[in-house]
């Protein structure tokens, strides 16, 4: 099943959530909507679950208008934040409710239960209660529930955001291989770009009701499109300067400005803590620093590294990198940046992160 | 398992101090004041009717019931309790839902207005439909054209005994349903659920032992009412006399022990309350 969406609109009290969205997701893919909280991307998703109306625009399902279509007809598989498991149900009587309700009769929806059941690895669990589960369980229990009445299209709100960091990577694999191997068209909402970078095809990225940028999850980490997408994944630094005869200066530091931004702009540079090489030799074009301060993160090491007067870049190196090169406090490196980008200031400035 | 409880028997006793430190002297004051006061306020005058009904044997006690008037008394509290409990339970359920699912201007101001029974005494309740329905009142006139006979009737027993009771299972049903949210009916509408199933398959049951709970306290209101009804009702022997009514007239009367047997049922039908009642809430705490 595919989607298509044509420049959503929604209002709430005068608050405008959804400043006109529209994106497609191909039969089969898995996509993801990235996004900090209040940036709309759960209202696009009950938008197209046909839970909330939106204002103006359209959901397209499989070529046919279904905006105005009620929920129950959507055949939809939808998995919330919370689960909302029926809880005076037992987990089977909650997986085989939505059979139920289209008159199936209880022997072969229990049937097709059970076997969902096997498929999310709850086989025995027939006859407990949702509160007599773990919260992985659960998560599974919800997930089984919204495949029951085989929708082509699964909509996921948050759905590993209650769990613990273990459980959310291996639901996270089994998630990817259960839409793989089930043949769904997937679209899923978080706020945890790992998530986003681990599970999907094809990222969204919205911010304040509107789409930034899409593309696969090397795209946006490599190439952000705007200031909010490159603070908003991963780490940067940041430096703003003014763009003068194709060059931005930082202290020592050096980047190039690209040919479409004007000489004299007010621009700001990111670049990632991963793409600062740092060695203990001196090299071409590098800058000689001092080390200030360390942390370590397992198979990465990151540094604060003090570069002329007072400023300041952080850098992270491969944990072997830094143990061959003898990186401590107070040692003298040379660090050059491989790899930046550079926006236009705008006119709000976002908040540094370093 | 067995372990590691074994384990613990072993471990030695800890002598936890109290974390509320009164002399053992002012905790028996304070329980038996308190033991003493229930004593005064509610089990003696409790015993006291069962006293009094069975003071003259239980064939006379029973011979109460057997009178004419207490039985219609009796079969007309049943009906009229009978009528309000379906009605009163769908305006519950209906108002709860609205206040606790949906967000609309004037919600506060439906919220206040449904205590507006407990607030307002009864007596002023039964008023109201007097001044409504009765000859001099608005629809008076109209009424009697009509040949419609609303005040001292059954019909205003029943409207003053609905308007006293309507609170009880909306005051019930709003916190129970604001805390569990829509989610769950969400979820279900999802699934393809109509809205008729998803009431009846999700929100009916989510909601049972709060309504249940909400219809044990309305039916006990709804027996024991005396002032309202007492208003509406005229008073006609064999024809609008209600239970508590009917207690009146015969303690008038000086018919004692009819009147203690008559009090006797409305007392043993609260107590029956009571039990229900904690049981429920036991039921509700597990859930």
């Amino acid at each position: 099943m595919s989607i298509e969406i044509k420049d959503l609109k929604k209002k709430y009290n005068g608050f405008t959530v959804l400043k006109g969205i529209s994106l497609s997701v191909r039969k089969g893919e898995f996509v993801t909507v990235l996004g900090s909280s209040g940036s709309g991307k759960s209202t696009l998703l009950r938008v197209i679950a046909g839970l909330e109306l939106p204002d103006s625009g359209q959901v397209i399902v499989d070529g046919k208008d279904v905006t105005y279509i009620k929920v129950q007809e959507r055949n939809v598989g939808f998995v919330f934040q919370h689960y909302a498991l029926f809880r005076h149900m037992t987990v089977l009587d909650n997986i085989a409710f939505g059979l139920r309700v289209q008159n199936i009769s209880k022997g072969i929806a229990h049937f097709k239960a059970r076997n969902l059941m096997a498929l999310v690895g709850l086989s025995g669990l027939d006859h407990r209660m949702p509160s007599q589960l773990s919260g992985g369980q659960r998560q599974r229990v919800a997930l089984a529930r919204a495949l029951a009445p085989e929708p082509k299209l699964l909509l996921l709100d948050e759905p590993f955001s209650a769990l613990d960091a273990r459980l959310r990577k291996d639901l996270r694999e089994w998630l990817r291989r259960l839409h793989d191997r089930v043949g769904l068209t997937t679209l899923l909402v978080t706020h945890d770009q790992e998530e986003a970078f681990e599970l999907s095809d094809r990222i969204l990225l919205i911010n304040r009701g509107k789409i930034e940028q899409e593309g696969t999850p090397k795209q946006i980490f490599n190439q952000p499109a705007t200031e909010h997408v490159a603070t908003f994944v991963g780490e940067t630094n940041r430096v703003d300067g003014r763009a003068e005869g194709g060059w931005v200066k930082w202290g020592p530091l050096r980047f190039k400005a690209p040919d479409h931004i004007p000489d004299q702009t007010l621009v700001s540079v990111f670049f990632r803590p991963i793409d600062v090489y740092v060695s203990s030799q001196p090299e071409d074009g590098a800058v000689s620093g001092t080390i200030r301060s360390s942390r370590f993160f397992g198979a990465l090491e990151e540094f604060k590294i003090v570069l002329g007067e007072n400023i300041e870049v952080t850098a992270q190196v491969p944990k072997g990198v830094a143990q061959q090169s003898h990186f401590e406090n107070g040692k003298n490196v040379y660090v050059l940046i491989t790899f930046a980008h550079m926006f236009p200031r705008s006119n709000v400035p976002s908040k540094l992160p370093h | 398992m067995g372990g590691l409880l074994s384990k613990r028997k072993r471990l030695p006793p800890v002598n936890r101090k109290p974390l509320t430190t009164e002399a053992p002297w002012v905790r028996g004051l304070l329980i038996a004041g308190a033991l003493l006061y229930l004593a005064f306020i509610l089990f003696i005058p409790l015993s006291v009717v069962f006293f009094k009904a069975f003071e003259k044997g239980i064939w006379i006690y029973l011979q109460s019931f057997t009178d004419p008037e207490a039985l219609s008394a009796i079969r007309l509290t049943l009906f009229v309790t009978a009528i309000v409990i379906p009605l009163n339970m769908v305006f519950g359920i209906a108002a709860a839902w609205t206040i606790a699912k949906f967000d609309f201007i004037g919600k506060n101001l439906l919220t206040t207005l449904i205590d507006l029974p407990f607030s307002v005494s009864p007596v002023i309740s039964g008023l109201l439909f007097v001044l409504l329905f009765g000859a001099h009142g608005w629809f008076g006139p109209w009424l009697r054209e009509h040949d419609i006979k609303i005040i001292f009737a059954v019909p205003g027993i029943v409207l003053a005994t609905l308007f006293v009771t309507f609170p009880f299972v909306a005051r019930e049903l709003i916190p129970l349903m604001q805390a569990q949210g829509s989610d769950e009916e969400e979820a279900g509408m999802t699934l393809g659920a109509s809205g008729f199933q998803t009431f009846f398959h999700i929100t009916l049951p989510n909601i049972r032992w709060g309504l249940i709970y909400g219809v044990v306290l309305l039916s006990a209101r709804a027996m024991g009412e005396f002032g309202a009804v007492s208003v509406v009702s005229g008073h006609i022997r064999g024809q609008t006399n209600t239970v508590p009514l009917h207690v009146e007239i015969l303690y008038n009367e000086y018919n004692f022990t009819g009147a203690f047997a008559m009090s006797s049922l409305l007392a043993l039908f609260g107590l029956v309350t009571l039990v229900v009642k904690s049981y429920v809430e036991r039921r509700m705490r597990q859930q």
